[in-house]
């Protein structure tokens, strides 16, 4: 599961739709969608790592918007897209919260937070992939955008 | 994720398997280490061989383990760091905390 790079990368701008899903805010539905966009980008050609590091992106992701997006509220939604640029498998997650500034949040490699019990989930995220980003929704909500570059198995 | 605890020349092993993942396996190895510490047990292993899958919540536990067990004067050591695993213990810099091992025997034998 080799790091990517924090920097956005040059990936083609023609999109491919592969899924896109909005399924309620529940954990029991978590593994789904992992499950879903580990399969397509396995059907892709992206290799053993890349699968790797995407699965843990997307359930990091997804339970970041389930329980602190939208507080675990039953009645919200979560948009869900998969799509290709070129050799970049993009992922979008939306939720119905307010958002989150990623530069804002402590740094786990710090002394200081080293052995703290919380704070790795959206750092990981960045570390596994590209063109992190956080959006806030004109209407309401918060998309997360990633993409993992396929790369060579090591 | 499953738990099984045994016992080698006087170090506790704790053999996981499966995910550990937010409300599943972070919560059982919670009480497992709590057990632990309640029988006194100091020496003790955690086996990653069989983890399939560790989350940040996951990552998060196994750190709660290390600083539980220290302040009750124990010592925790890692064992069979998976290449997954290992990486997200390298980008966290976590691997700079935990004593790790590839060989059981040289696990039990450290704390000797």
């Amino acid at each position: 599961m080799s790091q990517a790079n924090s920097s956005p990368i040059p990936c083609e701008t023609v999109e491919t739709l592969l899924v896109e899903l909005n399924i309620p805010s529940d954990m029991d539905l978590v593994n789904m969608v992992v499950d879903l966009g580990t399969s397509m980008i396995g059907l892709k050609g992206f290799s053993a790592d890349d699968v790797s590091a995407l699965r843990f992106a997307i359930h990091e992701t997804m339970v970041n918007a389930i329980l602190y997006g939208n507080k675990d509220k039953p009645d919200a939604r979560v948009n869900i897209k998969f799509y290709l640029k070129g050799d970049c498998f993009y992922t979008d997650i939306e939720d119905e919260g307010t958002g989150f500034d990623p530069d804002l949040l402590a740094d786990p490699t710090a002394p200081e937070n080293l052995l703290n019990v919380h704070g790795r989930g959206i750092f990981l995220v960045k570390n596994l992939t590209e063109d992190f980003k956080v959006k806030k929704l004109p209407e309401k909500g918060v998309r997360v955008t990633f993409c993992r570059l396929k790369r060579l198995e090591r | 994720m499953r738990v099984k605890s045994r016992e080698r020349d006087g170090v506790t092993i704790l053999d996981l398997s499966g995910d550990i993942t937010i409300g599943q396996g972070d919560v059982e190895l919670r009480k497992e280490i709590s057990e632990l510490i309640f029988n006194e047990k100091k020496k003790i292993i955690l086996n990653l061989r069989k983890v399939d899958f560790i989350d940040s919540s996951g990552i998060g536990e196994i750190v709660r383990s290390l600083t539980t067990i220290q302040k009750n004067g124990g010592i925790l050591k890692l064992l069979h760091l998976e290449a997954k695993v290992r990486d997200l213990f390298t980008i966290t810099r976590l691997i700079t905390v935990f004593e790790t091992f590839e060989n059981e025997k040289d696990a039990v034998d450290s704390f000797n």
